[in-house]
């Protein structure tokens, strides 16, 4: 809930029991006030002369002018004061027959002990009260109308008052919350800058107050996150820097290797079985420190990806030269077909040649002996890398590309190595926006598809 | 006389790899490991240069840069780092091409015979190998001298296999430029079609290989 909300819905809690419980307690009081005066009044006017005159004349003390015609020192009380409704004795009998008989609730509530019984209408009380004697004028019955704060409707108005009071109250809260607000939309727009921004800089203080507060305390936090962002991307830096320099050490042994490998074979090797598994062994290790290193270069995101314009015929080209030596070793036949005009993108070259390479490789590595390899360029664009090896299984084919993904039966077909090439081929696709589809048709092999836009 | 190839390579083993191999394929080598010493030579003589970038002393683009003052002799660089920064900044710089590293013998020298490959004949107007002669302006197709009666489908086939030669073009590539698309023409029509112009060619028909996977290709070499 809004902060504006929360107050407004708060403070009207908390004020409307309140006004009214004060309300009720007002009327209340006033009403008690006027039951007691109503009997005292009552009682020193009995004593004065009505109860004489009651007790003597009823019928003088009826069509007296107890509350018709008022003058000081009459029987009853004057009119402002009330009307006698009625006198009775211990028994609730009427003195006279044009008195009505008393009223049940009242009778009921004297007759349980009380002194004096009140019964409220909207607009008059009648007080029943029990004088201070015996005899046949001891229960005296005044009527007399409701003014003042023991009125209801003074009570409705003074709910009213109270009421409008509150929201005046919360509508200056509300106004009074408006720049404290909008502080809180300043800060959380400056936090979320800061957030995007790499936590860089600080968010501005204003004031000496808890927003102030706030503030300083998220620039506190900032600074810590900046400290940590700046030791792990030194961190970063170092591990990339030792990535590349080793690979860079690593790939130029590994080229003499293959080199002597390739001697080896010319030297007519090319039967000798350990000299073709020590050619793919190395070939293999090429692609792993390859992969590891792209690996390295996605995981640190978009700043190490740089893309520019290439042409996807001459990439296609260079990743069958480059895994042509090894698909001769291994007799499986590595053929590839590109259109005439270049097929020109943006795209991080690198990464992509090491897409392409690796699904090459599987369907090399993955293949027997007279099995083929087609990897096929199309303008549009869409290449497709497509073997007739032993395929991967309809149930595995959604999973292929998880980091540890490896097949069902990895290890006679798809051994080590599969899950991160194909964990790096799905990502560069996905980097560079490119949808890649794995089928394993019905006549059998693997048929990888990438498509994407030209241009 | 031999093409004179200039290597430039600050690693001594692979070095002599190099030279071993191009020499091998019947060149003749001039290996340099120093950068210094390589800025200064004169690219001149050279129908080639193999250019590695992490030279010590001089960066290898730097070399580069300084041959591309005088010559415009292909270089082709000799790269390790998985970035693509050094093959953009070579390109831009003027190399050729590049090969990255760790590389089989056999790819380095495709590299270079790519570069240093001479047009044997021009595409355009048709080929002569074997017993075959293709003339494609004259739209005329000779086995051993005897002409062979081609339809019109059957001849455009040869052509636009003889104008790649030696590169697989894919059976849909072949439809849509060859087949009429009136005629609803598909993969099996075409096949038809590429079995009667092989019979017509006779012994020759050996030059059209079906390649797995993809369609069709024309070997243009001597010796098939």
């Amino acid at each position: 809930m809004r902060l504006r909300a929360r107050l407004a819905l708060t403070l009207l809690a908390l004020a409307v029991p309140i006004v009214g419980g004060f309300a009720l307690y007002t009327t209340w009081n006033a009403r008690r006030a006027l039951v007691n005066a109503t009997y005292e009044a009552t009682v020193e006017r009995m004593e004065a002369r009505g109860r004489e005159i009651c007790e003597e004349r009823p019928e003088a003390f009826v069509r007296g002018p107890v509350g018709r015609r008022p003058r000081p020192g009459a029987l009853g009380p004057g009119r402002r004061f009330g009307r006698i409704l009625g006198v009775y004795d211990e028994l609730y009998t009427p003195r006279s027959p044009e008195f009505a008989p008393l009223d049940a609730p009242l009778r009921a509530a004297l007759a349980a002990g009380e002194s004096v019984a009140a019964d409220f209408a909207a607009a008059r009380v009648r007080v029943a009260m029990r004088m201070p004697w015996d005899g046949p004028c001891s229960v005296v019955v005044v009527e007399r109308p409701l003014t003042g704060p023991a009125a209801s409707e003074s009570a409705l108005g003074t709910v009213e008052f109270a009421l409008s009071a509150v929201v005046l109250t919360v509508l200056a809260a509300l106004v009074a919350l408006g720049p404290v607000v909008r502080r809180i939309r300043r800060l959380e727009a400056a936090v979320r800058g800061q957030a995007s921004g790499g936590y860089e800089g600080d968010v501005p203080v204003e004031g000496k107050d808890e927003v102030a507060d706030l503030a300083r305390a998220f620039n506190d936090a900032s600074a810590q996150i900046r400290l940590r962002l700046e030791e792990v991307s030194a961190r970063d830096r170092a591990l990339t820097e030792f990535l590349q320099s080793t690979t860079h050490d690593v790939m130029v042994p590994l080229t003499v290797l293959q080199g002597h490998l390739s001697e080896l074979r010319a030297r007519g090797g090319d039967d000798e079985p350990t000299v073709r598994a020590a050619m793919e062994e190395a070939h293999y290790l090429g692609a792993l420190v390859k992969n590891l290193s792209a690996a390295a270069r996605l995981d640190a995101g978009e700043p190490m990806i740089k893309r520019h314009e290439l042409d996807l015929g001459e990439l296609v080209e260079r990743v069958v030269a480059r895994h042509a030596p090894i698909a001769k070793t291994r007799g499986v036949a590595l053929n590839h077909a590109v259109p005439e005009a270049p097929v020109r993108v943006r795209a991080d070259s690198t990464l992509l040649e090491q897409m392409v390479g690796n699904l090459v490789h599987n369907a090399i590595r993955y293949n027997e002996e007279g099995g083929h390899v087609a990897v096929i360029l199309e303008p549009g664009f869409t290449i497709v890398v497509k073997d007739d090896g032993p395929g991967i299984p309809e149930e595995e084919l959604a999973r292929v590309g998880e980091r540890e993904f490896r097949g069902g039966d990895a290890r006679q077909r798809r051994p080590t190595g599969l899950g991160l090439g194909l964990h790096i081929v799905r990502d560069v696709a996905e980097r560079h926006g490119y949808a890649l589809t794995f089928e394993s048709p019905e006549e059998g092999g693997l048929t990888v598809t990438i498509r994407g836009v030209e241009g | 006389m031999a093409e004179r190839i200039l290597v430039v390579e600050d690693d001594a083993q692979l070095g002599r790899q190099i030279v071993e191999q191009l020499e091998r394929a019947g060149w003749a080598v001039k290996w340099i490991d120093d950068g210094d010493v390589a800025a200064r030579e004169d690219p001149a003589p050279y129908a080639l240069v193999i250019l590695d970038l992490m030279l010590p002393g001089t960066y290898g683009l730097d070399v580069l840069k300084r041959y591309r003052k005088t010559s415009d002799v292909p270089v082709l660089i000799l790269t390790a780092r998985d970035h693509p920064a050094d093959r953009v900044r070579g390109l831009e710089l003027g190399a050729d091409d590049y090969v990255t590293k760790p590389f089989w013998p056999e790819e380095l020298v495709a590299r270079v015979k790519a570069r240093l490959r001479r047009p044997v004949m021009t595409r355009a107007e048709g080929v002569v190998v074997g017993a075959l002669r293709v003339d494609l302006s004259a739209r005329v197709a000779e086995v051993a001298g005897a002409p062979v009666e081609l339809t019109k489908v059957e001849f455009d086939l040869l052509a636009e296999l003889v104008r790649r030669p030696n590169q697989a073009i894919t059976r849909d590539a072949l439809v849509d430029r060859v087949l009429d698309p009136e005629r609803m023409g598909n993969a099996r029509t075409l096949d038809v079609h590429m079995s009667r112009l092989r019979k017509k060619l006779g012994v020759e028909s050996k030059r059209i290989a079906t390649v797995w996977g993809i369609g069709y290709r024309f070997d243009a070499s001597e010796d098939a």
